[in-house]
């Protein structure tokens, strides 16, 4: 199968442009494909012409250009240039920008794959202490003294374990 | 150490070449590479070589650093031809590094396009074991660095593409049957249906050579591992079946000219003198495909690593085979040399 655009060479890539609601698609070689602006392209220099589009369309819904980064002073107009983000914090400063782009991308907008471990871990301390607090204020209440003291201490300990 | 790429691929009857997984992750503290000055740059590969290889055996003992920037230019891209390394990772400016497993299957980037890469490779379909690689090094980094990592967003990357899992699962494949027939024009468009992209052997800027192929999939959020996974393999698996139908008609309806085409590549690669590296890859096709279909045999009948060979003739690692530097038509005979040499061996 040749290439759509230079019917020269073998194509190796499908490409698909969203124009309105539709999607065109287009077959490709990977010089062509690299070639053509304003098409999705996974990995790819192109992809960020990809998403310059879709950043230039819908920039203007929202009033976040006039906004920068606190942490890497990215700004809308940086990212449409270059379509990378600056850091992590970009994401919550950005916020209703880059739902909506997360949307047209990836059509959904919650992970729902891995998550670091240790963000479990603290969220089972964070569990275990209030189940603790909990079995304190009952302690307290019913004025056992002894076991009460025990359960204070092993929530010491757990705040003081370093993650929290 | 017996690389990963010269290991036996029985499965699948050769279809699927290789299996890849890649994992995308940043620390919470730096900002992403393409803002990132020299200095915590530096930082960063500090802390990920200090939280890969401080009290960790397994680490020790499977990978080591590769500083980048005592490797020659021609001996990066001969690693970028193996699949160690990406394209863009050849032309990182800033502070970088590589912590590759000896065997080559696990690399992990620091300073590509996030601040870590992840990269796990198995041959033939394995996708599982390459992604329990991947997740055995992210679990271990992770233990000791912060990662970005938002509750909704998943993990955090520099292009929003990647978010969510930060995983792209991929398997190399060679289809030459359906790329002749021109069959492969709509399995691409099924493909893009399913949220899964094709490219050529290498990715960026190359073409399809020799019929071989990475499909992978798209999206990243919104989607868990396994579903990523199962979801590519059971689109792959079709297509492998589609291939060998071809193929299989090929040789009950069209044996003698389909013999004919794969003894006429093993005459010109025994006998050429001069092989660009586009028509060895496509004749090396032919090749694989006559091994896989019984039509060429060896002395030991069992599958010969084509892929293997594919990958040393390629312009950067046969200069690696030479020791030296090599100009575009010295390659082009050192290539002949070096597969009718090696053909004779393999072809009874
Ligand atoms: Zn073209
Ligand atoms: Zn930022």
């Amino acid at each position: 199968m040749m290439c759509d655009k230079c019917n020269e060479r073998a194509a190796t890539v499908v490409i698909t442009q969203i124009v309105g609601d539709k999607n065109i698609k287009l077959y490709l070689c990977e010089k062509c494909s690299s070639e053509t602006e304003g098409l999705m392209r996974e990995d790819h220099n192109s992809f960020e012409h990809f998403l310059s589009g879709l950043i230039n369309v819908k920039s203007t819904n929202f009033k976040n250009d006039l906004l920068k980064c606190e942490k890497c002073g990215m700004t809308i107009e940086s990212f449409r240039k270059n379509s990378k983000v600056g850091c992590a914090n970009c994401y919550s400063t950005f916020n209703n920008y880059f739902e909506s782009l997360i949307k047209r991308i990836h059509s959904n907008t919650e992970h729902t794959g891995k998550r670091p471990s240790k963000l479990d871990g603290e969220i089972k301390t964070i569990q275990r202490i209030d189940t603790l607090q909990n079995n304190l204020k009952k302690a307290i209440a019913s004025e056992e003294y002894e076991l009460a003291a025990q359960l204070r201490d092993e929530i010491r300990s757990l705040k003081q374990g370093g993650i929290l | 150490m017996i690389k990963w790429y010269e290991k036996d691929n029985e499965n699948c009857k050769g279809v699927i070449i290789s299996s890849r997984i890649r994992l995308a992750r940043n620390l919470s503290q730096y900002p992403f590479p393409s803002s990132i000055d020299d200095r915590d740059a530096q930082q960063l590969v500090d802390d990920v070589n200090k939280a890969m290889f401080t009290a960790n055996d397994y680490a020790i003992q499977l990978f080591e650093e590769i500083k980048m920037e005592n490797v020659k230019q021609v001996d990066k891209i001969a690693m970028m031809e193996r699949h160690v390394i990406s394209p863009q990772f050849i032309g990182v400016k800033k502070p970088n590094t590589l912590i590759l497993s000896h065997d080559e299957s696990i690399s992990i980037m620091v300073n590509e396009e996030d601040h870590i890469r992840i990269q796990s490779m198995q041959v033939g379909m394995n996708l599982l074991e390459a992604l329990e690689h991947a997740n055995k090094v992210d679990d271990l980094l992770e233990e000791k660095l912060n990662y970005a990592f938002d509750d909704k967003r998943g993990y955090l990357t520099a292009c929003p593409t990647n978010l969510g899992t930060g995983l792209r699962a991929s398997y190399m494949v060679h289809l030459p049957a359906l790329e002749t027939t021109g069959q492969l024009k709509f399995l691409l468009d099924a493909i893009g249906k399913f949220g899964l992209t094709v490219r050529g052997i290498y990715g960026e800027g190359s073409d399809a050579q020799g019929s071989i192929f990475q499909i992978s999939n798209q999206l990243t959020l919104g989607i868990n591992e396994q579903e990523i996974i199962d979801n590519l393999t059971t689109v792959t698996m079709q297509i492998v079946e589609q291939e060998l139908i071809v193929r299989n008609k090929f040789l009950n309806e069209r044996r003698l000219e389909f013999e004919d085409a794969i003894y006429r590549s093993y005459g010109i690669l025994s006998n050429a003198r001069v092989l660009t590296s586009k028509e060895a890859m496509t004749l090396l096709s032919d090749i694989k495909l006559g091994f896989e279909l019984g039509i060429l045999k060896n002395e030991e009948e069992k599958q010969i690593n084509i892929f293997d060979l594919m990958t040393r003739i390629q312009p950067a690692n046969l200069q690696k085979i030479e020791m030296k530097h090599l100009s575009l038509k010295e390659r082009d005979i050192a290539r002949a040399t070096y597969i009718r040499e090696k053909i004779v061996k393999l072809v009874k």
